[in-house]
């Protein structure tokens, strides 16, 4: 299944990029799933994926999300505005 | 007025969000501008980078200001936030709340700062004289717990086999070709602290917990950290036992036989299967440790879904006794069964090959 990937901030510094393409497996179904590969993928964010929220096309999700392909998974560290 | 939300790289001015909330039955209006300080936890801070993900973070504010709107009646809401470069004393962010009287306007502007620096998709790294960070994410990286984390992992790898007790140490591990450090590879654990009093500062099980997990390969889905009160709970569990990815719950604290102590109460009623051994082996290990002591705790396992549950005491000792002897051996052959993958058949094959 294609997906889009965007890193920002403290996340985007480890995996070395702002957005990529990516055909995950097929056992990458949810969100929590995909956390496990994102782990996998850049073992640097492992000790992190505690704290990283995934947005899926703009909006928060939920680890039992279930993917689509072509979805834009947003990689979200602690945000700070303000 | 005119609805105005947005993420700016120009500087910004108070007087735009003034005027996007003036209207004639306003007789209040609150603003909120946050600017760029010079100091932050007693570092000296020359710049703030700012940074967005810009199409979401308009989205999640006009979200923000949407519920506001909502919640309160006659307020008119706006914000700016800016990105990119900001000097010491800039203008980061500008709010501004207009309703017919002071109460709501000062309450409105109030919630929409608080609400923005909570959930919006902004980020900033501070620069100074110690170097450039994101805020926020330091924590993560730079705390004791898992600094010790990346050192036990080598650690672990290098001394897996020398696993305390020793008798029969080698026997528990489901995976003897991985060793203790490799043994939850690919697992997902979600974590929970039950608790009155813990904050994520001073979480010292749930962090506990969380370094022993990864070292052993596990990744941690999820940590939270709740109070002792059975429905929140019990939906915590519901919510994450059923996702499909995570192999396991491991909660600690409320496991005992004062009055507040409810992790028991809310879990036992959701196992679909007990695990008696579980608390039976925790106490006996227990035992040895603290003596007589070791029956007033409750700890105990069980099957929610597909989903292994452990609730452990809340003390750093009896989390790390559950975590390494008990937890980290049984969890991937266990996780097996239940997903009703053959991992011996499995492993054979792959001999066979």
């Amino acid at each position: 299944m294609n997906v889009e990937v965007l890193y920002f901030a403290g996340a985007r510094d480890i995996s070395g990029k702002d957005r990529e393409s990516v055909d995950l497996p097929a056992q990458v179904k949810s969100i929590a799933s995909f956390l496990l590969w994102l782990s996998d993928r850049y073992p640097d964010l492992t000790p992190h994926i505690p704290s990283l929220r995934i947005a899926r096309n703009e909006t928060f999700a939920d680890n039992d999300d279930l993917l689509a392909a072509n979805d834009v998974l947003a990689v979200i560290p602690p945000v700070a505005g303000g | 007025m005119t609805q105005l939300v947005a993420i700016r790289t120009e500087p910004l001015s108070l007087d735009d969000v003034i005027a996007a909330v003036t209207r004639p039955d306003a007789g209040a209006l609150a603003t909120f501008s946050g600017l760029v300080r010079n100091h932050a936890d007693g570092r000296r801070v020359t710049l703030l980078e700012y940074e967005a993900y810009a199409s979401m973070a308009e989205k999640e504010m006009a979200r923000i200001v949407a519920a506001i709107e909502a919640e309160i009646p006659d307020v008119a809401l706006a914000v700016l936030h800016r990105i990119g470069r900001l000097e010491v004393g800039e203008i980061a962010v500008v709010c501004a709340a207009s309703s017919p009287h002071r109460d709501e306007a000062f309450r409105a502007c109030r919630i929409l700062i608080d609400r923005i620096k909570e959930t919006v998709p902004i980020w900033k790294r501070e620069h100074g004289p110690e170097g450039p960070y994101w805020v926020g994410w330091r924590d993560a990286r730079c705390s004791p717990d898992t600094e010790s984390g990346h050192a036990g992992h080598a650690h672990g790898h290098e001394h897996g086999q020398n696993h305390r007790h020793t008798q029969d140490g080698g026997a528990r591990l489901s995976s003897p070709h991985l060793g203790p450090a490799g043994a939850l590879t690919g697992q997902g654990v979600a974590v929970l602290t039950v608790s009155d009093s813990r904050t994520s500062a001073n979480d010292k099980s749930g962090q506990l917990a969380r370094k022993l997990l990864s070292e052993a390969g596990a990744v941690i889905v999820k940590a939270a950290i709740l109070p002792d009160d059975p429905s929140q709970i019990a939906q915590w569990i519901t919510d994450h036992a059923r996702v499909e990815s995570t192999a396991a719950l491991v909660i600690t604290g409320g496991t005992g036989i004062a009055a507040r102590d409810q992790t028991i109460e809310a879990l036992s009623p959701l196992l679909t299967r007990t695990l008696d051994g579980f608390g039976e082996a925790f106490r006996r290990l227990s035992y040895d440790q603290i003596g007589p002591k070791a029956v007033l705790s409750r700890a105990l396992a069980g099957v929610v879904e597909t989903c292994l549950v452990f609730a452990l005491p809340g003390s750093p000792k009896a989390v790390e006794l559950a975590i390494r002897e008990l937890i980290i051996p049984l969890l991937p052959h266990a996780s097996a069964l239940l997903r009703g993958q053959s991992v011996h058949h499995h492993s054979e094959h792959e001999h066979e090959r």
